[in-house]
C-alpha cells in the first residue's frame, strides 16, 4: 500500500503529534507514504471568499499526485474535502474543469483525474482492514471510554464522497476503535462541528459551540475524545484551557487523535505518539492504561 | 422597523445563484425549518438563522444579505445541507455567498488575511528554518518553506 | 298476562374478565330464585360459537320465552345474543342485555363481594323488565326508485348519473337557467399534472346527463316543498313560473357553496382593483385580466379563525391562479400571502411548479393580516414576513382575495323541506363526519359536494358517486327495514293537545283529523314524544313506563338510600360508561344504571319514583352537546331536569340529589368521574 501523503498547512506546524502519530501506526502498518515537496494548501481557506482560488489549488496538488502516479491520503478532514469535492466537481462539470486546466496550464499541469484521494481513517478501514489493526493490537485498551467526534469534513457534504459512512449515523471511527478494544460511548448532539471555521469571523460563537460539545462529552463521562482533524482539534484540545476560563466550568478532557489511540494499543511509546505534544494532558489517561 | 418595498428587490438575484450548476435550485425550500432547528451555531446565537438566509434569497434581498454579518457564522458544517428534507444545497449556497459579498467588500479581517497569505506564499503557515529542526529531531522529513508552484497559480491569473 | 312467563338467564364468564372479580355460579343460584326464572346457566365465554349453539338448545329444551342475557355490552354484542335467540324461536325483542363487564367487572376491582351484589341487582332489573317485553318487529317500508337529486353542480350531475346508470330515475333540480353549478364561473381545473378548461369539463357532463334515458332535468327551477318519508316524497317544484308535483323514493342534496364576500375588508368594494378568487377566475375565464404587473394575493380571509375552519381549497386555488397568471405572461410578479399552506397529492406539484415559475410566497402570523394600502390612488399591500421578522410593502395592481365559503342561500329553505339541519359555516350537517359523512340522521336523504363543506372538483364527484351509492341500497333493495322501536299512541287515552307532533325532532307525528299519527317509517324511538306526553297516552315499544318503571323498582328493593338510579342513552352516554371500563377506570359500586335510547325518553315520573323508593340519588346522562343522536334530544332532556327539579322542591325531595352528565361516547373519565362525584356529595362513601 502505497499512497503520497498530504499534510496541507496546519499538521506540520501546528499539529506534529498527529502526523507522528499516523506515520508510526502507518509504518507498522505496511502503508508506505511518499512525500510530494510541492504539495500546497489544499484551498480550502479560499472557499468562502475565493472558490475558484480554492479549485484551482485543490487541482494543482491532483495533478502534482497524478504526477507520481499515487492516490493521496489525507489527514487533515478539511483538506480531504477540499481535494475531494475539487475531484469531484472537475469530473462532473466539463466547463470548469476547462477553465481550470486552462489555468493549470500556465504552470505546465493538467488535470486528468486519475487519482483518489482519502481520508486516513478511510485507508485504515478500506485499504488496512480491521483484522490486520486487531493483529498488531499488543494492549487491549478495554474499559477506556472513547468519545469519538466525526467533524463535518471527514463525512460532509454525503455527495462528494460516494455513500462512505452516513453523516445522519455515523460509524467508521468507531468501528476502528473497537478493534482495539475501547468503549465507545455515546453522548448528546455528537454530530454537531467543533464550531472552527467560524472562528475566523466570530471567535466567541466558535467557541461557544466547541464549550457545548465538551460539556456534552464531560456529561456522558468520558475518559477522552477522539478525532481526525487538526481544525477540530484546535478547538477541543489547544482552546479547552481558554474555553474553561471564560464558562468557569472544569473540563480536563484529553482530545486524542485517532492514530494517537490505536498507537497506544500497538505499544508504541508516549513520544513516538506526540502525547507530549498535546495539550490537555493525556498522563493520567495513560496511567489508567498502564495499571 | 423598517419597511422594505419589494419594488427594490433584486429578482434577477435569484436566477443568478440557481444559474449556478453545482447550487442547482432552491426554490422547493417549504421553510420547514429542519436547517435552522440542527444548525449549531444557531444554538449559541439566535442572531444566525439558516432558514432566514434562504427566506431573503428567494424573495431577493441581494442588499441585505451580502452586506449583513449574518452569511459569515455559518461554520460550513453541512448539517442543514445534509437534513434538508428538500436536498437544498444550503451550506453551498452559503458559501457562494461568502464568496459575492467578498466582491462588495464584506470579508471578515481573519478570512481576507488567509487569502492574503496564501497569495503570498501559497500556504497558510511558512516551514522555517526552527520548525524543520523541530520536525528533524522528531524523525519528521523536512519541508520547503512556501509552496511556490500554489503561489504561481494563484498569481497568474 | 295471559302467556306462562319462563325467563332463561345467561351469566357470562367472559373468561375471567367478569369470574375474576364477580362470584358467577353464587349470581346463578340467587337468579333461579327470582320469580318467572325457568333457567339459569353459567357461560365461559358466551359469545363462543359453542356456547352460542348450545344456548339455542337451553332455549328449546327449556321452553323458555324470555331471555336475558348478562354479559359485556349491548353496544357491542346485542346484535349476536338477538340473532340467537331468534335462532332459536324466540321473538328478538324478548331480549334483554344486562352489561356486567363494563359496569361492574371492570370498574370495581377492589370489591368482589359489593360487585357481586351489584350483579344481582342488575340481572334482576333485567329479568323485571323482561318479564315485561312484548314480542317486536321490524318494519317494512317500500321504496321505489325515483329519487330527486337537488343541484345540477358537479356533484349533483355526478349523482344524478350513477343513479340513472342503475336503471334507476334521477330528477335533477336546478336554481340556475343551465346545469354547472361553481364550475360555470371558473376558469381551468387542474388534476394529475393536467389543466382543462373548466368549461370543457362542464361540457362533456352536461352532454352525458342531458342525453341520458333515466335523468330528468329541471332547471330554473326551485322547491317549494318535500314532504313524506323514504320511499314516500311529495315534491313540489316551481320551474318557468309554474308548479309541478312528483314523488321520489329519495333525496340527494348537492346545493354546493358560495364565497363569503368580504366587504368593508381590504378595501373590497370600494376599490374595483380587489377581487375575490371566483372574481379572478372570471376575469381568466374572460380573458379579462388586462394589463396587470402586480398582483398581490392574500389568503384565508375570513376563513381559519375563531367562527370557521379552514377553508380546505384556498391554498390550492391560489397557487393554481397564480400559476395562470404567469402563464398569461411571465413578467407579471405574483406574491402569495399565506398563513400555511396546506397542499396534498397532486396540488403540491403545482406548488413546486409555481415556485419555479417565480411566485413568491410571504408567510405572515395569525394575528397580523396583511393590510391593503391606497397612496395617491397606487394600492398596496403590506405585510409582515414572518419567517423573515421583515415588513414589505408590496405595490400592486390587483389585490385577490381568498376568501372562506358557506353555504349556498337555497340551504335555508331546503333545510326546512328537508328537516336536517346545517352547521355554523353554513354548511349541511352530516350525520357523522365518519360513520355516516354522506348521510343525514333522517333514511333516504344523503348529501354530497360542497353542500356539505368546501371541496374541489375530484372531491365532490366522488361524493356525488358515494351519494347516489347511498342513496341506491334501499332502491335497489324496494325496502327499508326500520328496528321496531317506535312509538306508539293510544288514541283512547290521547285528548289531542298536539305537544308531541310539535316536539318531535323528525317530524314523524302527523296530524291527522285531529288526532296525533306516528309515521313510522320517521320515527326512531327516541321516546321524547312519551316522556312529555301529558295523558301517558304513548308508549315506546322496548322501552315502555312499565318496563323501565319495573327497572327502578327492582333496583331499588333492598338498601334503596346507598343507591343512584342512572338513566343512561344508549349512544353517547353508554358509549362513556363502556369507556370507563374498557379504560379500568375504577368508581364505586352504587350506580344501577336503566338503559334508554335517549335521555329524553326519561320522564319526570321514573324520576319520581325512584325517590318515593328512597334512591340515595338520581343520574340522567346523555350525548355531549351539541351533538345526540336524536338531534335535539338531550336540549329536550335538559330543560326537562330543570323542571324535575323544581316537582321534587315541591314534594319535598331534595332537587340537588338529581343530577346529570352529558358525555361523549370516548369520555370514560367524565363518567367515572361523575360517579365519585355524586357519592361523595351525597355522602354515601
Amino acid at each position: 500500500m502505497k499512497y503520497s501523503l498530504f499534510l496541507g498547512c496546519t499538521i506540520p506546524a501546528r499539529s506534529r503529534n498527529y502526523e507522528l502519530s499516523a506515520r508510526a501506526i502507518a509504518s507498522r502498518l505496511d502503508l508506505e507514504f511518499v512525500e510530494i515537496e510541492d504539495f500546497s494548501c489544499c484551498g480550502f481557506p479560499l472557499e468562502a471568499s475565493d472558490e475558484m482560488g480554492a479549485i484551482l489549488l485543490g487541482a494543482m496538488n491532483l495533478c502534482l499526485a497524478e504526477e507520481k502516479g499515487l492516490d493521496i491520503c489525507v489527514l487533515c478532514s478539511a483538506c480531504a474535502s477540499m481535494l475531494t469535492k475539487t475531484a469531484y466537481h472537475l469530473d462532473h462539470d466539463q466547463k470548469l474543469r476547462e477553465q481550470t486546466n486552462k489555468e493549470l496550464a500556465k504552470i505546465g499541469k493538467e488535470y486528468k483525474g486519475t487519482v483518489k484521494v482519502k481520508h486516513f481513517a478511510r485507508i485504515l478501514l478500506e485499504d488496512v482492514t480491521l483484522e490486520r489493526i486487531k493483529k498488531e493490537t499488543k494492549q487491549n485498551l478495554k474499559g477506556l471510554r472513547v468519545a469519538t467526534h466525526y467533524g463535518c469534513h471527514y463525512l460532509k457534504p454525503a455527495y462528494i464522497y460516494e455513500g462512505f459512512d452516513d453523516p445522519q449515523d455515523a460509524q467508521t471511527l468507531e468501528l476502528i476503535l473497537e478493534t482495539v478494544g475501547v468503549s465507545n460511548i455515546q453522548y448528546r448532539r455528537k454530530k454537531d462541528c467543533c464550531g472552527g471555521p467560524v472562528l475566523l469571523s466570530d471567535e466567541e460563537v466558535a467557541l461557544k459551540v466547541a464549550e457545548e460539545k465538551l460539556r456534552n462529552v464531560k456529561e456522558a463521562g468520558a475518559d477522552c475524545m477522539n478525532l481526525v482533524c487538526p481544525f477540530c482539534s484546535l478547538m477541543f484540545d489547544a482552546n479547552q484551557k481558554g474555553i474553561e476560563t471564560k464558562s468557569g466550568d472544569e473540563f480536563d478532557i484529553p482530545v486524542l487523535y485517532l492514530p494517537q489511540i490505536i498507537g497506544l494499543a500497538m505499544g508504541f511509546s508516549r513520544k513516538e505518539l506526540g502525547l507530549n505534544l498535546n495539550s490537555v494532558s493525556t498522563k493520567e489517561l495513560e496511567s489508567v492504561l498502564e495499571a | 422597523m423598517r419597511t422594505f418595498s419589494l419594488r427594490d428587490l433584486d429578482s434577477d438575484f435569484v436566477d443568478e445563484i440557481e444559474s449556478l450548476d453545482f447550487i442547482g435550485t432552491f426554490r422547493d425550500c417549504y421553510a420547514c425549518g429542519t436547517c435552522t432547528g440542527g444548525c449549531p451555531v444557531h444554538r449559541v446565537n439566535n442572531d444566525y438563522d439558516p432558514l432566514r438566509i434562504m427566506r431573503m434569497l428567494v424573495l431577493g434581498l441581494r442588499e441585505e444579505l451580502l452586506k449583513g454579518e449574518m452569511i459569515w457564522l455559518c461554520s460550513d458544517c453541512y448539517t442543514c445541507q445534509e437534513n434538508c428534507p428538500m436536498e437544498v444545497k444550503i451550506t453551498d449556497i452559503i458559501n457562494h455567498l461568502k464568496n459575492l459579498a467578498t466582491h462588495e467588500d464584506n470579508t471578515p479581517l481573519g478570512v481576507s488575511t488567509q487569502k492574503k497569505l496564501l497569495m503570498d506564499q501559497g500556504k497558510i503557515y511558512i516551514i522555517d528554518e526552527f520548525d524543520n529542526k523541530k520536525r528533524a529531531k522528531a524523525g519528521l522529513p523536512s519541508l520547503p518553506e512556501m509552496a511556490e508552484e500554489a503561489r504561481k497559480l494563484l498569481n497568474k491569473r | 298476562m295471559n302467556e306462562n312467563i319462563r325467563v332463561g338467564v345467561f351469566v357470562c364468564d367472559c373468561g375471567s374478565n367478569i369470574a375474576g372479580i364477580v362470584n358467577v355460579p353464587e349470581v346463578v343460584e340467587y337468579t333461579k330464585g327470582l320469580k318467572h326464572v325457568a333457567f339459569a346457566d353459567e357461560g365461559k365465554w358466551s359469545c363462543s360459537v359453542d356456547y352460542l349453539a348450545k344456548m339455542k338448545e337451553l332455549i328449546k329444551e327449556n321452553d323458555l320465552n324470555r331471555v336475558v342475557i348478562a354479559s359485556c355490552t349491548p353496544r357491542t354484542h346485542e346484535p349476536l345474543f338477538k340473532r340467537t335467540v331468534k335462532e332459536a324461536g324466540v321473538n328478538p325483542y324478548l331480549l334483554e342485555f344486562v352489561s356486567i363487564r363494563e359496569q361492574v367487572s371492570w370498574v370495581h376491582r377492589a370489591d368482589p363481594s359489593k360487585a357481586t351484589e351489584k350483579v344481582k341487582d342488575l340481572v334482576r332489573m333485567g329479568v323485571a323488565k323482561a318479564v315485561l317485553l312484548e314480542e317486536g318487529e321490524e318494519i317494512r317500508l317500500s321504496v321505489k326508485t325515483d329519487c330527486l337529486v337537488i343541484g345540477g353542480g358537479m356533484a349533483g350531475m355526478t349523482a344524478a348519473l350513477n343513479i340513472a346508470d342503475q336503471g334507476f330515475h334521477a330528477i335533477l333540480v336546478e336554481k340556475e337557467s343551465r346545469l354547472g353549478g361553481l364550475l360555470n364561473r371558473l376558469s381551468v381545473v387542474c388534476h394529475d399534472h393536467v389543466k382543462l378548461e373548466a368549461a370543457e369539463i362542464v361540457k362533456a357532463k352536461v352532454a352525458l346527463v342531458e342525453s341520458h334515458q333515466n335523468i330528468k332535468v329541471y332547471t330554473n327551477a326551485e322547491i317549494e316543498a318535500v314532504e313524506g318519508y323514504i320511499g314516500n316524497y311529495k315534491v313540489t317544484l316551481k320551474a318557468n313560473g309554474s308548479n309541478e308535483t312528483f314523488d321520489a323514493s329519495t333525496v340527494i342534496v348537492a346545493t354546493g357553496m358560495q364565497e363569503i364576500e368580504p366587504v368593508g375588508q381590504f378595501q373590497y368594494g370600494s376599490d374595483p382593483r380587489v377581487v375575490t378568487q371566483v372574481q379572478l377566475e372570471g376575469l381568466l375565464r374572460g380573458d379579462e385580466v388586462g394589463q396587470v404587473k402586480d398582483v398581490v394575493i392574500v389568503n384565508c380571509v375570513n376563513s381559519k379563525n375563531e367562527s370557521r375552519g379552514c377553508c380546505t381549497i384556498g391554498c390550492s386555488v391560489s397557487v393554481k391562479n397564480a400559476l395562470a397568471l404567469k402563464m398569461l405572461n411571465k413578467d407579471i410578479r405574483v406574491d402569495i400571502l399565506y398563513r400555511d399552506l396546506s397542499m396534498v397529492r397532486e396540488e403540491g406539484s403545482d406548488l413546486e411548479t409555481a415556485k419555479r415559475a417565480g411566485v413568491k410566497f410571504i408567510r405572515f402570523p395569525d394575528d397580523r393580516y396583511p393590510e391593503v394600502t391606497k397612496e395617491d390612488g397606487n394600492l398596496g399591500v403590506r405585510v409582515y414576513d414572518i419567517l423573515l421578522g421583515k415588513e414589505f410593502t408590496l405595490p400592486s395592481d390587483l389585490v385577490v382575495l381568498t376568501t372562506g365559503f358557506k353555504g349556498d342561500d337555497t340551504c335555508e329553505a331546503i333545510k326546512g323541506h328537508l328537516k336536517v339541519s346545517t352547521n355554523p359555516d353554513g354548511f349541511f350537517q352530516e350525520a357523522h363526519i365518519k360513520l355516516g359523512p354522506l348521510d343525514f340522521p333522517s333514511d333516504g336523504i344523503s348529501l354530497c359536494g360542497c353542500a356539505r363543506s368546501p371541496k374541489n372538483l375530484k372531491d365532490s364527484c366522488e361524493e356525488g358517486a358515494g351519494a347516489a351509492m347511498r342513496a341506491s341500497i334501499p332502491m335497489k333493495r324496494g325496502y327499508l327495514e326500520a328496528e321496531g322501536i317506535v312509538a306508539d299512541i293510544d288514541l283512547d287515552v290521547c285528548n289531542s293537545c298536539g305537544l308531541c307532533a310539535k316536539n318531535c325532532p323528525y317530524g314523524a307525528i302527523k296530524w291527522e283529523d285531529e288526532k296525533p299519527n306516528v309515521i313510522k317509517a320517521l320515527c326512531k324511538g327516541c321516546g321524547l314524544c312519551a316522556a312529555d306526553c301529558p295523558k301517558n297516552a304513548i308508549s315506546i315499544i322496548h322501552y315502555s313506563d312499565e318496563q323501565i318503571l319495573a327497572q327502578v323498582d327492582a333496583a331499588l328493593e333492598e338498601r334503596p338510600e346507598e343507591k343512584i338510579i342512572g338513566f343512561v342513552c344508549h349512544w353517547c352516554a353508554l358509549g362513556g360508561v363502556d369507556m370507563a371500563g374498557v379504560s379500568r377506570l375504577q368508581y364505586p359500586t352504587n350506580a344501577r344504571l336503566i338503559r334508554v335510547m335517549c335521555s329524553a325518553r326519561v320522564a319526570i315520573k321514573f324520576i319520581e319514583r325512584a325517590f318515593e323508593l328512597g334512591a340515595a340519588g338520581v343520574l340522567v346522562a346523555g350525548c355531549e352537546f351539541p351533538t345526540c343522536h336524536y338531534i335535539t334530544g338531550n336540549y329536550a332532556a335538559e330543560e326537562r331536569i330543570k323542571r324535575a327539579k323544581k316537582r321534587l322542591a315541591r314534594k319535598g325531595y331534595d332537587p340537588e340529589k338529581l343530577w346529570n352528565v352529558w358525555c361523549s361516547a370516548a369520555d370514560g373519565p367524565k363518567f367515572a368521574n361523575t360517579m365519585r362525584d355524586m357519592v361523595k356529595e351525597l355522602g354515601l362513601e
